[in-house]
């Protein structure tokens, strides 16, 4: 019996395993603890807003909080402000607009950027290159967009915009008026600049893993830098890089800021053209949240969290996208190849 | 048809560290030419510096001479002297995330080949020629990397005599083979060696026996001895060359 | 319940944008930052904390001035300020996380009815002015603007510098042919508050349509943009000729020195009157005459030829249920600060270009501060 006990695990001993066991454990869960919180909150305050609205959410133009300082009505169950009306649209093709913009621009100029840094220079070019797209990323969004407004919308609105509308008769949404550079051209240009931080960052890494033997395999077949990379380093990182964008567009989508010092702010309307004014989801509701407390029946601040349950959805799903492309091109890689002429 | 190479006072440097020390060689065209010599000789650094692909190293550095027939390749497009000098390496390096047809394929395309049939025609005659052809001409849509060792680098051989090379640069080429996959590629050389010129660099000094016409021996950067291949090994000039081929060194 | 619910949805909100950006994007907006530590304060020490949150026009006079100068009055009460929005300064007052809420605008009779304990107790006057952007005035030259044109320049009726309605006000100014851009916050102001307020005071159809809010629903119609803070609207005034916008007061050296220029607008009297120091007073002695007990009143154009149209209070929004020493500590700082011997000294105010209040308000605000903890 007293050998038996000899060999038993101290008590103290047991506790503390366990202890270390539930504390790993609950450390482990905590960010999708923190994100089911996040959206049962969002979620259950949406509630109101979309019961008010209904689909209208989703299609509606009219964002409107109603006459706050005037009587209720009630409809649908909820009651709100008068007048209020609650049509996001705007706000959901603005965000996806800027932030498709801000792609278009940064995946090609990231993947020059990650090219040269990770290929064409060496030595202090090389880092002194690098720290420049780390600091880039270091910006504190509020600076690029005081940039933005100080600098980049006047460029736009005199250089960059007039030069585009030459080829309106090309393609309709580049036609003018350019307006004043608030809008969804500034919008794209400065959230690409936040974004090609993350995607050059990635890029390079990715580049310089793909093995040397592969890259001269192809460099010895005659290939210029730009075939080697385009045919054999990006179909090599192709997983990796979509990854990367995945997290850029998310960014951009997020993004408040910055944009909501550029975008010029619209409301009650779709963009026009490229210059036209827009607003984003976050940049509402940065925007109106304060004015949404003083809204007695909490509707304001409901339709708020409706449009943070919209964007919520659109970065999971963009990053769940993301993850199923990478899966799906790793599983069927033999389909996918094979003769393409 | 194969060119000849004629190399002038030809010195290479990795950073400050002088790898090759002036060599002056004429390789004759449709001839194997084997390189030998110890590890750390040169040997690798010359026939990187006859594709020129020795420049893309960082703080590399090359002077002196290289004649392809009578073209200058330095002052040739180092991309135009890869398409007609073409290269081996010693571990296979068949594009991974490619098909089998599309490693063969790819260089021909980026040359302007488009036409499916001629494209298909080119790719098949490349894997015969590399014979390989009998092994794959059923799975050619599969990765390449589902192919054995062997049957990758005789893939990556298609694959530069797609190009249509004048010469075929062998870095090692069955370092990394077993028996039975070195003597198919060496059967290879053998075959080919009528229409290109190959230029083989090995540490097999039997293989340079069995596939080279001629034999250089490679020392501390320098070429110490060149000539025919029976020559160089039964009655070596250099009290050197005789050391490393009857194995006291090396 | 409800009250801590909205400051939770503030956090949760927040919480998305930054996870959502993968940013902590400062909004300014999260509550919880400073957390009354003195709610139940007791006997332990007698030093009290009062928390004040809200207004961005009313933090500089907190945070410049008064905070500095009553140390000197009583040295056992600490004031902490913050710039977070009137919206925020009243939903935190509710909440009871701060003790005083700064605000542009008083409570809605809503939130009255879900808040019967809170107080709007004025503490200065403060104005606004429209200003314009247009190279070929004279700096010292006015335009003469109407509530009832700015209505239709920001539904997008009137459309160009030279429309009649404009060149009627203005008899011999030559007025520009270019399109009119009218700027608005974007943001959620006191400011749109006031200019709304005056828009639907003097144009029925903009009562009608837009009404008037912190944050109202902006006519597309008029092709304008929105844009952040007083600083954001008079850099895009700056940045673009023929543009429109409304500025508080605090702002209007720095906005003369851009360039840009301000409007005498019409009163109730049909006079054009400039923003200037006399013509504000005036109309807030107009206004006095009809405060209610509450102090819950617009200002917006008020009778009298002198009285410039675009003036409000400035509130302090308070929970009159406060423990007994939390009470007497708000007290004797809200009658301090309303004192024109006090913080209304032209001292604190001038540097915020704000006005003391008439002393018909300050004795009904006093009356207010002294509902207080009973």
């Amino acid at each position: 019996m007293g050998m038996r006990t000899m060999k038993r695990m101290p008590a103290n001993a047991k506790i503390a395993n366990r202890l270390f066991v539930a504390a790993a454990g609950l450390s482990a869960s905590s960010p999708i603890l923190f994100l089911l919180l996040i959206t049962g909150i969002v979620l259950v305050q949406s509630i109101p807003a979309l019961r008010w609205m209904g689909w209208h959410f989703l299609t509606g133009i009219t964002w409107n909080m109603g006459s706050v300082y005037g009587a209720m009505t009630v409809k649908n169950g909820v009651t709100a402000p008068a007048g209020a009306s609650y049509g996001a649209l705007p706000f959901i093709v603005g965000t996806l607009a800027s932030s498709a913009i801000a792609l278009v621009i940064a995946i090609p100029i990231s993947l020059g950027t990650a090219m040269i840094l990770a290929y064409r220079v060496r030595g202090v070019v090389k880092s002194a290159l690098s720290i420049v797209v780390e600091l880039l990323a270091g910006v504190p969004s509020v600076v690029l967009g005081l940039w933005g407004v100080v600098v980049l919308a006047p460029w736009v609105s005199s250089a960059l915009g007039p030069f585009l509308t030459h080829f309106g008769p090309a393609i309709p949404f580049l036609k003018g008026p350019v307006g004043t550079g608030m809008g969804l051209l500034t919008s794209g240009l400065v959230l690409a600049l936040m974004v090609i931080p993350i995607i050059t960052a990635t890029t390079r890494d990715l580049l310089e893993r793909v093995p040397l033997h592969y890259r001269e395999g192809g460099v010895a077949l005659g290939m210029t830098n730009w075939e080697v990379v385009r045919h054999i380093c990006l179909p090599h990182i192709r997983d990796g890089m979509i990854g990367s964008i995945a997290l850029g567009w998310g960014r951009a989508m997020g993004e408040t800021m910055a944009v909501l010092m550029v975008s010029g702010s619209a409301v009650n309307m779709l963009p026009h053209n490229l210059y036209s004014p827009i607003s984003t989801m976050a940049a509402v509701i940065a925007d109106q949240l304060d004015s949404a407390m003083t809204d007695a029946s909490h509707m304001a601040v409901h339709a708020l969290s409706a449009l943070a349950l919209v964007l919520l959805m659109l970065t999971l799903l963009t990053n769940l996208a993301a993850r199923l492309l990478v899966n799906r091109s790793r599983g069927s890689r033999r389909i996918d190849l094979g003769v393409r002429v | 048809m194969g060119k000849s190479i004629a190399v002038e006072n030809l010195r290479a440097w990795y950073g400050d560290q002088l790898t090759l020390k002036g060599i002056d060689m004429e390789l004759e065209a449709n001839r194997a030419t084997a390189i030998i010599g110890p590890s750390g000789c040169g040997k690798s650094t010359f026939i990187r510096c006859l594709n020129r692909l020795h420049e893309t190293v960082p703080h590399s550095r090359v002077e002196g001479e290289i004649r392809l027939g009578d073209e200058d390749l330095y002052r040739m497009d180092p991309v135009d002297v890869r398409r007609v000098v073409g290269m081996v390496f010693q571990k296979a390096n068949p594009f991974p995330m490619m098909s089998i047809f599309d490693n063969v394929a790819l260089a021909l395309r980026l040359n302007g080949i488009r036409r499916k049939r001629e494209l298909f025609e080119r790719v098949e005659k490349s894997l015969r020629m590399a014979a390989l052809w009998d092994e794959v001409k059923d799975r050619l849509r599969d990765p390449a990397t589902a192919l054995s060792g062997g049957q990758q680098q005789r893939l990556c051989i298609a694959r530069a005599l797609a190009m249509e090379p004048d010469v075929l640069l062998m870095d090692e080429p069955t370092s990394a083979l077993d028996p039975g996959s070195t003597l198919r590629v060496e059967e290879l050389i053998e075959a080919l060696k009528s229409s290109y010129t190959i230029v083989i660099v090995t540490h097999n000094m039997q293989q340079a026996a069995r596939v080279a016409d001629r034999t250089a021996f490679f020392l501390n950067g320098e070429l110490i001895e060149y000539g025919d291949t029976a020559t160089l090994f039964t009655k070596p000039a250099d009290p050197r060359t005789e050391a490393y081929v009857t194995g006291r060194f090396g | 319940m409800m009250k801590s619910r909205t400051a939770g949805v503030a956090l949760a909100l927040s919480a998305v944008i930054a996870t959502a950006g993968c940013n902590a994007a400062a909004t300014g907006q999260a509550p919880g930052g400073n957390t009354a530590q003195n709610a139940a304060g007791g006997g332990v020490s007698q030093a009290t904390t009062i928390n004040e949150t809200g207004s961005s026009l009313l933090y500089p006079l907190f945070n410049g001035q008064w905070i500095e100068a009553y140390r000197s009055v009583d040295p056992n009460v600490q004031i902490t300020a913050a710039s977070t929005g009137s919206g925020t300064g009243i939903a935190q007052a509710i909440a009871g996380t701060v003790q005083i809420g700064a605000s542009d605008a008083y409570l809605s009779d809503a939130q009255m009815r879900q808040n019967p304990a809170m107080v709007n107790i004025p503490l200065a006057i403060s104005a606004q002015q429209v200003m314009y952007h247009l190279p070929e005035l004279k700096p010292d030259q006015h335009l003469n603007l109407s509530g009832d044109v700015l209505a239709k320049i920001y539904q997008g009726q009137i459309r160009s510098w030279d429309d009649p309605a404009i060149a009627s006000l203005n008899p011999g100014v030559q007025l520009p042919h270019q399109a009119i851009l009218p700027v608005h916050r974007s943001d959620g102001s006191g400011d749109t508050f006031l200019f709304t307020q005056y828009l639907s005071d003097t144009s029925a159809d903009w009562k009608n349509t837009v009404g008037y809010s912190t944050t109202v629903s902006w006519p597309a119609a008029a092709g304008g943009i929105g844009a952040k803070g007083n600083d954001g609207v008079v850099q895009a005034l700056a940045n673009n000729p023929y543009s429109i916008g409304y500025v508080g007061i605090s702002w209007l050296d720095r906005a003369t020195q851009q360039g840009l220029g301000y409007a005498a607008l019409k009163n109730k009297d049909g006079r054009f009157v400039l923003p200037e120091k006399d013509n504000i007073l005036a109309a807030a002695q107009a206004g006095a005459a009809h405060v209610p007990e509450d102090e819950r009143v617009s200002l917006i154009d008020e009778p009298g030829a002198k009285s410039y149209p675009i003036i409000n209070f400035e509130y302090a929004i308070v929970n009159t249920k406060q423990p007994s020493d939390m009470a007497a500590a708000l007290k004797k700082f809200l009658t301090w600060a309303i004192d024109p011997k006090g913080g209304n000294q032209d001292q604190y105010l001038a540097p915020v270009h704000f006005l003391p209040l008439p002393a018909p308000i300050e004795a009904r605000s006093q009356a207010q501060i002294n509902k207080i903890g009973g």
